[in-house]
């Protein structure tokens, strides 16, 4: 037989169960039922009041500060989609590929015709050497100094050009130098 | 309490305006009854409401979903709360010290329980219970801190004692017995203004004083 105090301690257990015992003592017995119905009021009350609505203020406050801290981060390039947009043809693509495809191919019969020239020289120092000079790489090494002649010089003649325009270091002063003599 | 769906955190995290927007105001009202139940002063649980936010707005990529976003939020509340407490000068009982009798009325003798025990058989003289919110904050603000706070994250819907237990970062029998504690002596405040009469009192301080 369940005592009264024993069926308040059941009542106040925080993870009660359902219990037909208990159901059968608190249904019979006056004093019980009314613990049993105070504490379900007081659950239902308290319940309902600890939520507090944030002031009106704050609530906007709140509302602007969401909007001021959403800036997107920056998605690590291993995370990001692959993306097939540049299948998609277009006049200007298909253009600049073709002109790709033609390159790389002009490329490829230069050093494949390059490649022709291998024969094996496995021992001969002197026909390998033939080779070095007469491989395209050599050639261009030797236009090379006239390459870097040709762009210092003109360069020169650019840099020069920019100082006597008007936005260079001697044509500013000379214009300035015009304004102040009042020269036509 | 309202758990936000996995990909609204997602999208906020993304930082998407609109997700942002969302789960700050599905969270607004129980973060601030957080801070309104520890620091019981409506313009400072504000402030701490801002805090909370800027901090989660902050460190939203950090959360990894191992555990529920509110119990993280709930959690990051309560310790900004408990540190503002502490700046303030405001004395903070720990969260795991037992909170006992308080006054001398939780010390009833076993003849004092049986002498009331006539007064059970007056339903008659129950009031109905008409307490506002106002006199049932007033009475949870006399609770401990650990008592008040197990007890509002109880009455969040929703919220199971694991996830008090989580955001208090305390032993789940610990929070069951604040929470059991608590719920007496909140009876007991309220009950000489409301449904309880005498002898239920002493009943429930008995039981208060057994549980000890």
């Amino acid at each position: 037989m369940m005592r009264c105090d024993d069926v308040t301690e059941l009542l106040l257990a925080p993870d009660r169960m359902p219990d037909p015992e208990l159901e059968q003592h608190v249904a019979a017995c006056h004093a019980c039922a009314h613990i049993a119905r105070g504490l379900a009021r007081l659950d239902s009350i308290v319940a309902s009041s600890v939520l507090v609505e944030p002031p009106r203020e704050l609530q906007r406050k709140l509302a602007q500060l969401a909007a001021l801290m959403a800036q997107p981060r920056p998605v690590p390039w291993y995370r990001r989609p692959i993306n097939f947009d540049w299948l998609v043809l277009r006049p200007n693509l298909v253009a600049a590929q073709g002109l790709a495809a033609v390159m790389v191919a002009l490329a490829s019969w230069q050093v494949f015709g390059w490649f022709n020239l291998f024969r094996p020289v496995i021992g001969d120092v002197g026909y390998a050497m033939q080779l070095v000079v007469a491989s395209p790489a050599v050639a261009y090494l030797g236009g090379l100094q006239i390459d870097l002649q040709s762009l210092t010089l003109w360069s020169l003649v650019g840099i020069g050009g920019w100082l006597v325009s008007e936005n260079g270091a001697i044509g500013s002063r000379l214009s300035s130098l015009t304004q102040r003599l009042r020269l036509p | 309490m309202a758990e936000p769906s996995a990909v609204l955190v997602r999208r906020a995290q993304a930082g998407d305006k609109d997700a942002l927007s969302a789960l700050v105001q599905s969270q607004q009202t129980y973060v601030y009854s957080i801070a309104m139940s520890l620091m019981h002063n409506p313009a400072d649980a504000a402030d701490m409401t801002q805090e909370a936010f800027v901090r989660l707005l902050r460190s939203l990529h950090t959360y990894r979903a191992e555990t529920k976003f509110t119990t993280w939020l709930y959690r990051l509340v309560t310790n900004i709360c408990l540190d503002g407490l502490r700046r303030r000068g405001r004395g903070v009982d720990s969260l795991d010290e037992p909170t006992g009798s308080h006054s001398g009325e939780d010390a009833v003798t076993p003849g004092e329980r049986l002498a009331d025990k006539d007064r059970w058989t007056h339903p008659e003289e129950e009031v109905e219970l008409r307490e506002s919110a106002a006199e049932v904050r007033n009475a949870l603000s006399r609770l401990p801190t650990a008592q008040r706070l197990a007890l509002t994250l109880h009455y969040f819907e929703e919220m199971r004692y694991e996830d008090v237990a989580e955001v208090m970062d305390l032993p789940l029998n610990t929070v069951k017995s604040h929470i059991r504690r608590g719920k007496e002596r909140l009876a007991l405040l309220l009950s000489n203004q409301v449904s309880f009469d005498p002898s239920a009192s002493s009943r429930l301080r008995m039981s208060g004083n057994d549980a000890l």
